[in-house]
């Protein structure tokens, strides 16, 4: 963040006068990305290096239900007490990864925390109220899905595969190290979770800019009235857009006299789940393959849902 | 990093790639079967209304409200012959992306319920047809006068004078404020303003709350003197009144003055209307421009003088002349065009368009026998008490021998009120929305219907609201 603030202090403005509108727009909605999600990432990366290292080794397994749905939803809830967006949440998984948790536990974690964390619920609540059965429907919605995830990927007969090489080695290393001198290891830890998440951001909040900027919102709008290209067009933008969880119910509520409810709804479960910028940072600790078949499930249950909100109301 | 198998002790079979796949294959495959059961339904469903809104105050205060109905998809366009209002009403309809717009072309009937239904509404994007419907019900009208209070013998003092209230479409009084020597009135929805005349024969005005959640608010008047006219203008909260200051061996005579009250400013004195020269105005006649915050007031020279008065309040405009008049008959209800007489003849100023108000000639209706004069016409009529009803030139009028109320319109003039024993009419005004017109006669106000088919109804009070209403 200083880097930035540097940058842009000792840069003059007529810097990016060479650039056509389309660079510009493509330098400035990246940016925001990563400005928007910098803060959450390091607060997420400062919360798994201390899950890691200073919580007692088993501290949290052992609170967690033995049975696995009931667990599941408990690591489901989690969220409440985590403020904390869907990209701060991906270092947050691999710490619990690392420390122990099941692939499946820790993906129901993943994917439900960045909805109901409070200050998501606060926001769509603020945004929308009652209306539509909107806010209700992400919480529950949002929930459902990443129970259901996290209950199929807990069949998979080898969990492990489910992850990237990269990510199974950086395990190994982090259940061989000492378990004294703390400190250093905390340190340790941030700096090589941080070398490889900021890679991901940078990389995904590029992808989202250049989405942005090559994908004409007004065609995305044009299509909110109908029942079905309203939870699609939506679903779309919110994988384009790659906006925050704590943030998003503002941004589309500017829509919400254009799309049908389903459509937004759709859009507020979908996009903290899966989006450009997510997808980019869960390829440090997920196969492709994993990815897909979880961004295909998660993208029908969301359609599922969005078209269910526009049937009732 | 573990499995469930860890966390739940005992092992059990690990589940196989085949059944792992089946599974998440299985799901999205249902969860694609569930979604295209609801976009077949979806596009089986047409639109749907989600809220309407209506002022339903104003519909029957002035033509041209407008209904918003809302739908949850943005609909293609819908037109008049698709829109039916029960009890029938004219209306002219637009549409536009997820509303429809239903504007009343005529001001809607008192305490009456309508059903406004749009069939055959399609959404912009699919063929599925759906009806929305809508009913609402128009407030009652309500109206207050002044009862005197009269002693049963010379012996006790005479009780106090009463407001009462009652509805035109049917029910009881009641009693909204009682005091003694109430020598006028006016209504601001909630609150009324009430002058009493006190033991030396000078006036006090008061704003009132009937239900008591506030203490009366005493106006300051500039002096000893007496409040001759009062007019409130509950839209714009505002009131005016005209004073005339008691005599004074250095004043033995005073002109009538003109002064507004802003009820927002909360307790606050009341400001003078003052003419260009900044000196107090004096007037003869004045009127609220409707639906404005603005006046237009006569002089005793016949001058007309348009003030905003927020502008006199806060001094960021002042009073213009507006030309002159010989007398001013009101305004057209439901305009903003204000019937004045000047050399024999009759016009309209219009004070609705910005600039400058437009003066033009307004030719009285004829009635069947022809003549817009008062003479030859059947009934006849005193034409110099003729009230503008519409832009067309009907008129309402009192016959000439007073006891009765013509409606002369192009094509006929109707005797619309005969009172019952040969009293005479002193006094009648029309209400603001010209739905009905109001006479005073010493047996009491009676409430008259210019249209429709309710029944004419009489009160034992004088000095209805309706006639102070600007």
């Amino acid at each position: 963040m200083l880097v930035l603030l540097g940058i842009r202090y000792l840069t003059p403005a007529s810097v990016t006068e060479w650039m056509t509108d389309p660079a510009r727009d493509f330098v400035t909605l990246s940016i925001s990305v990563i400005i928007e999600s910098l803060p959450f990432v390091f607060l997420g990366i400062v919360l798994s290096s201390l899950v890691q290292v200073w919580l007692p080794e088993g501290f949290l397994l052992r609170r967690l239900p033995r049975n696995p749905a009931l667990r599941r939803f408990t690591i489901s809830l989690l969220g409440v007490l985590l403020p904390v967006c869907e990209c701060g949440n991906v270092p947050l998984a691999r710490g619990l990864i690392m420390s122990g948790l099941t692939v499946a536990d820790s993906m129901t974690f993943l994917f439900a925390a960045p909805i109901i964390n409070p200050i998501t619920i606060v926001t769509t609540y603020q945004a929308f109220g009652w209306n539509d059965g909107i806010l209700v429907s992400r919480i529950i919605g949002g929930l459902l899905i990443a129970n259901l995830v996290g209950f199929i990927f807990s069949r998979h007969p080898s969990p492990e595969k489910l992850l990237t090489t990269g990510f199974q080695e950086a395990c190994a290393i982090d259940e061989a190290a000492p378990r004294n001198r703390r400190v250093r290891r905390t340190f340790l830890q941030f700096s090589r979770e941080t070398s490889a998440m900021m890679p991901a951001l940078f990389i995904g909040a590029g992808i989202a800019g250049f989405i942005q900027v090559a994908v004409s919102r007004n065609v995305l709008v044009a299509l909110g009235s109908n029942p079905l290209w309203s939870v699609l067009a939506l679903m779309t933008l919110a994988f384009v857009v790659a906006i925050c969880s704590n943030v998003d119910a503002f941004f589309i509520l500017s829509f919400g006299s254009t799309f049908l409810p389903g459509g937004i709804v759709a859009f507020l479960v979908f996009g903290p789940m899966i989006d450009v910028k997510m997808l980019a940072l869960l390829r440090t600790t997920f196969t492709a393959k994993t990815l897909v078949q979880v961004s295909i499930l998660i993208a029908m249950c969301a359609a599922t849902l969005g078209l269910a909100v526009n049937y009732v109301f | 990093m573990s499995t469930d198998a860890d966390l739940t002790g005992p092992p059990r079979a690990a589940p196989s790639s085949r059944a792992f796949r089946r599974l998440l294959y299985g799901s999205i495959a249902v969860f694609a079967l569930l979604a295209l059961g609801l976009v077949a339904l979806n596009l089986s469903q047409g639109p749907r209304l989600t809220s309407a809104q209506l002022n339903v105050q104003t519909s029957v205060e002035r033509a041209g409200q407008r209904l918003l109905l809302e739908s949850n998809e943005v609909l293609a366009p819908v037109g008049d012959a698709q829109i039916s209002v029960t009890p029938s009403v004219g209306v002219a309809t637009t549409s536009n992306q997820t509303s429809i717009q239903v504007e009343f072309t005529s001001i809607l009937e008192y305490n009456t319920t309508y059903t406004v239904t749009a069939t055959g509404v399609k959404s912009a994007s699919q063929n599925a047809e759906s009806t929305f419907s809508y009913s609402f019900t128009t407030p009652d009208a309500n109206v207050a006068f002044l009862v005197p209070g009269s002693a049963v013998s010379t012996a006790e003092p005479a009780p106090d004078d009463r407001i009462e209230r009652a509805s035109l479409t049917g029910g009881t009084t009641e009693t909204l404020y009682s005091a003694p020597h109430i020598s006028r009135f006016a209504t601001m929805g909630q609150k009324l303003v009430v002058a009493t005349t006190d033991a030396d024969g000078y006036d006090l005005l008061d704003i009132i709350t009937p239900d008591g959640s506030a203490a009366p608010i005493p106006v300051q008047l500039a002096g000893p003197g007496t409040v001759t006219g009062l007019t409130a203008s509950a839209k714009s909260n505002l009131f005016g009144y005209t004073y005339r200051a008691a005599p004074s061996p250095y004043y033995p005579t005073a002109n009538e003055q003109l002064y507004i009250y802003d009820t927002t400013l909360g307790q606050a004195f009341s400001i003078p209307v003052t003419g260009p020269d900044h000196e107090l105005l004096d007037v003869t006649s004045w009127f609220f421009v409707p639906g404005t915050t603005s006046l237009v007031a006569r002089s005793p020279d016949g001058s007309l003088y348009l003030a905003d008065v927020l502008g006199l309040l806060d001094g960021s405009s002042g009073t213009v002349g507006v030309g002159s008049a010989d007398a001013l008959q009101g305004f057209v209800p439901g305009t903003k065009s204000l019937v004045t007489e000047r050399g024999g003849a009759t016009f309209t100023i219009d004070f609705g368009t910005p600039g400058t108000p437009v003066t033009a000639p307004f030719t009285e209706a004829s009635g069947a026998a022809g003549a817009g004069s008062g003479a030859g016409v059947s009934p006849p009529v005193q034409t110099q008490t003729a009230l503008p009803l519409d832009a067309s030139g009907t008129v309402v009028a009192r016959s000439s021998d007073a006891t009765a109320l013509v409606k002369r319109d192009a094509s006929a003039s109707t005797t619309v009120f005969t009172t019952p024993d040969g009293t005479p009419i002193t006094h009648f005004c029309l209400s603001t929305n010209g739905r009905y017109a109001v006479t005073s006669t010493s047996a009491g106000t009676t409430y008259i219907p210019l249209a429709g088919s309710a029944e004419p109804r009489t009160f034992p009070g004088s000095q209805p609201d309706w006639c102070s209403a600007g």
